[in-house]
């Protein structure tokens, strides 16, 4: 297991190579560079605009503004963010933690919701309540999360109730005691987990039941029952073991859109996160920017796929990998 | 994102007209007048407004856009001059008082001696001569030192003394009094400067309580996407009647919010206490400020600065001329140019797009510059049977199925872009071609992403025809690099080594002279002539200023909004009564 682990670290390494030649390449590919908004401004001369270029090293030749890139950032220098003229990772350390505490808090919502129902679907097959679910796992997989953060938002506005619907802190943050602070980002944390949270349940939730089922109808349930086990041993003994390796693999992959997955609610619930950042990175060619935001999902999905692997093997003693 | 930040920015800087000169009174009615009156305003209370957009930079220096400068400039860095935000007339600032020798080349300025920074150190000439010596340091990108390079040379600042400073320029300038820059303190950065790493300072990384100015507020607390706290400056130097320094409010609060939606749900909770308003939300927030328990009113400033108009490409040295040398023909013909104009349906694009809150426009300088607007040029009201009178004129016909036909017999035919996200732009050029296909013409209309735009407008020199816009600002020399021939912006036929047209000999030669002139009537008259030969010439063919509105809320009193200073210029002088 440990000399598998390792081989797959390393093999992150030519991977994430790749990726960062081709993203950096791809960026490339689009017209125009960060400049051109400057050089619409009546105010900005040619010369500053000249100058600029030289500074951020954009007049030199793709290749070498690459291997410079990947020279610095093989030291972890990420560069500088040309609109922010401050280093990228200071820009992205402003947001990471923002959007990691509303990842996370919607994966853990997502996944502790959906589990439970998805195994009492399957096990209700048909029944009323199997139906409902069922019903409310397609609103929720159809209603795109902008709409349904706007939805909450306006609902919350009509009801008069008085719970923050934007942004992440109150604006007496500063001033409000450590518990308070604690309060006050929950509170705000409502709608955009809520949102993100349910976009993960109607999937999950389906997958789980479809898996379920596929077990229940396998001989060593019939085995397990006849034998005699209560039924709830039957089920989260017998068959959720058997059911749950697709999902580890899911698991996995949302890792990866830990800090991407988000960019949608977050610009509409005005969540000070990484994901509309990226996108005003990727829309006004940042470069810089937009290529740690790329490397670091790219690193996130990799090991999301590692960990869900050696999850895998730890659940199901059938996977083994040396 | 450009596209929607320009847009954004449109909102914000944006918008309104005339037609509420009413409405504008009765909000006057109410507020005091502190220059008049002697009865002070109330001290205390969190004023709470919005931003689009984080600020990039805490350098005046650095800073390349509004977002960061909104910030900043006249609340935290103070210039020797401002600019009043509800007049546009220059008033004194951190110099009291200013004059020049006959030929305007030599400015003695005698600085205020009661300025302190805010963290309560003395200010001096010696700051002033630092700023400028680091406006004109090569290895700084500014776009302060353009505006400061007068025929290539830089001007010489000297301090006389610790309060007077002399500016001897290479020749007679008369944009520099409104284009004084943010000054800084030497005390906090000359080391840095000295060190060479003056570009790092003060980014959006540094400590709040080393962003030191001598304006009303410092920045208290800065949190990236979310909002800035502004405080008071203790050692402000201007008072109120009662000796207590400005600003009234104890905090200012700026919210920063993703998008124009945004704003105006946080403004219509009440949650701010003013925003600039969308001028297509103007109609139903009016009615709503009508009921009871919403405390608020709508104040329509007037046109804005910016601006939004039509260019076709009479660049000869478009590569696409190959295959279809005669549209250079077209787009240089004055007929057809005027046609299009008169083909403009402003009116209708006043209605549809911007709710009824724009004003047409006719000349390079919006109505809203109350120094230079010259109201007597010439004008293109919508007249479709004028303009077919104007094309056939230029030698263009119409066959049978009545489609336009070029003088050398080929179909007018032509792309038309905008670019993509700004909504209004989108709107404007469906409407303005579908009038133009009434004149028998065939226009494919696009909508690009910014950047494209842009690079074929400043680069590739391939577009067809595209509606665009610049913000303006009071002094027309601003647009030196829009109007020149030699310029990179003069968007119809750039950087050209001689002027093409004698028009536009004579427009680079009223330039000339209208930087040197010193007196604003003998100014005036340079520009006054500049707008009429831009509006008999068209170039540039002018559609509609977007009127801009704000709304503000019952409880901020003493506001003095205009379409130029917005409601936020004189905020140290805005106080709050419940």
């Amino acid at each position: 297991m440990f000399s598998y682990i390792i081989r797959r670290l390393l093999q992150i390494i030519p991977i994430l190579l790749a990726i960062s030649l081709i993203g950096f390449f791809v960026m490339q590919l689009a017209p125009g560079d960060y400049l051109d908004t400057l050089k619409m401004n009546p105010n900005i001369s040619d010369e500053l605009v000249q100058k600029l270029k030289e500074d951020y090293g954009l007049d030199q030749p793709l290749w070498k503004q690459y291997l410079n890139w990947l020279w610095r950032a093989l030291h972890f220098d990420f560069g500088q963010s040309f609109k922010w003229n401050v280093p990228v990772s200071h820009v992205i350390g402003t947001r990471l933690l923002n959007t990691l505490i509303l990842s996370l808090t919607a994966l853990i919502i997502g996944w502790m919701i959906a589990i439970p129902i998805g195994i009492y679907s399957a096990t209700h097959k048909y029944q009323l309540s199997d139906n409902l679910a069922a019903v409310f796992a397609f609103m929720g997989l159809s209603i795109p999360n902008f709409f349904f953060a706007l939805l909450l938002q306006f609902m919350l506005i009509k009801s008069g109730v008085d719970w923050p619907i934007n942004g992440m802190t109150s604006m007496d943050y500063k001033w409000l005691s450590w518990s308070g602070k604690i309060i006050d980002i929950a509170k705000h944390l409502v709608i955009p987990a809520v949102v993100l949270g349910t976009a993960y349940i109607a999937g999950i939730m389906r997958q789980m039941r479809g898996q379920m089922l596929d077990v229940l109808e396998e001989d060593y349930i019939t085995t397990a029952r006849s034998k005699g086990l209560s039924e709830s041993k039957v089920v989260y003994k017998h068959a959720f073991k058997n059911a749950v390796n697709p999902l580890i693999t899911i698991f996995g992959f949302s890792i990866s859109s830990l800090l991407s997955g988000a960019a949608i609610t977050e610009i509409v619930t005005g969540w000070p996160g990484l994901g509309k950042m990226m996108l005003e990175a990727v829309m006004s060619r940042d470069l810089y920017l937009a290529q740690a935001g790329l490397m670091m999902s790219s690193f996130l999905l990799l090991i999301g796929n590692l960990i869900a692997d050696i999850l895998l093997a730890v659940v199901d003693p059938r996977i083994r990998y040396d | 994102m450009n596209d929607l930040v320009e847009s954004k920015f449109k909102m914000i800087s944006g918008v309104i007209l005339l037609f509420a000169l009413s409405f504008l009174f009765t909000a006057c009615g109410k507020e005091q007048q502190p220059g008049g009156s002697r009865s002070a305003g109330k001290f205390g209370g969190n004023l709470v407004s919005t931003e689009l957009g984080d600020p990039k930079t805490f350098n005046p220096i650095l800073a390349q856009e509004s977002s960061s400068s909104n910030i900043f400039d006249d609340y935290i860095f103070q210039s020797l001059i401002r600019v009043n935000g509800k007049t546009t007339k220059l008033e004194s600032c951190l110099a009291k008082s200013w004059e020049s020798n006959q030929a305007g080349t030599v400015w003695t300025f005698k600085l205020r001696e009661d300025v302190k920074w805010s963290d309560g150190e003395e200010f001096s000439a010696e700051d002033i001569v630092f700023t400028y010596n680091l406006i004109y340091d090569p290895d700084i990108p500014t776009s302060s030192r353009d505006v400061l390079t007068i025929g290539g040379e830089k001007i010489k600042v000297e301090a006389v003394d610790k309060y007077t400073v002399k500016m001897t320029l290479p020749q007679s300038f008369a944009p520099i009094l409104r284009q004084q820059p943010s000054i800084l303190p030497k005390h906090k950065l000359y080391q840095s400067w000295k060190n060479g790493n003056f570009k790092e300072q003060w980014g959006v990384n540094t400590d709040p309580k080393e962003i030191v100015g001598t304006g009303p507020f410092k920045i208290i607390e800065y949190k990236s996407g979310e909002r800035i706290v502004l405080g008071r400056n203790l050692y402000y130097w201007d008072q109120t009647a009662q000796g207590k320094s400005y600003p009234y409010v104890k905090r200012w609060i700026r919210e920063i919010v993703d998008s124009t939606e945004t704003q105006l749900l946080k403004f219509e909770q009440q949650k701010v206490d003013f925003a600039g308003i969308a001028n297509k939300d103007y109609r139903r927030l009016k009615k709503k400020s009508k009921q009871p328990n919403n405390k608020y009113q709508l104040v329509n400033a007037g046109p804005t600065f910016s601006s939004n108009f039509i260019v076709f490409n009479m660049n000869p040295r478009n590569p696409k001329l190959k295959e279809t040398p005669w549209k250079l023909d077209w787009f240089r013909n004055l007929n057809f140019r005027r046609a299009v104009a008169q083909a403009v349906d402003r009116d209708t694009i006043i209605e549809q797009v911007f709710a009824g809150l724009a004003t047409p426009q006719w000349g390079p300088v919006s109505k809203a510059n109350k120094t230079f607007f010259n109201s007597e040029v010439r004008k293109y009201p919508y007249d479709l049977e004028q303009a077919r009178q104007e094309l056939k004129k230029g030698g263009f016909t119409w066959n049978q199925a009545g489609k336009l036909i070029g003088p050398q017999g080929h179909r007018v035919e032509f792309n038309f872009v905008t670019n993509a996200g700004n909504k209004e732009r989108e709107a404007m050029i469906n409407i303005i071609a579908n009038d133009l296909s009434k004149l028998g013409m065939k226009v494919h209309t696009t909508a690009m992403e910014f950047n494209k735009m842009v690079q074929q407008l400043t680069a590739q020199w391939n577009y067809d025809a595209i509606l665009i816009g610049f913000t303006g600002s009071i002094e027309p020399n601003v647009g030196a690099n829009v109007w020149k021939s030699s310029g990179s912006l003069h968007a119809w036929n750039p950087r050209q080594k001689k002027p093409a047209t004698e028009w536009e000999a004579k427009i680079d030669q009223l330039f000339k002279e209208g930087v040197q002139a010193t007196s604003v009537e003998e100014r005036k008259k340079y520009y006054d002539q500049w707008q009429e030969i831009v509006a008999n010439k068209v170039p540039f063919i002018y559609t509609v200023v977007p009127n801009s509105i704000y709304g503000i809320r019952d409880r901020v009193k003493n506001t003095k909004i205009s379409a130029y200073g917005g409601v936020s210029w004189n905020a140290e002088k805005l106080y709050l009564e419940e």
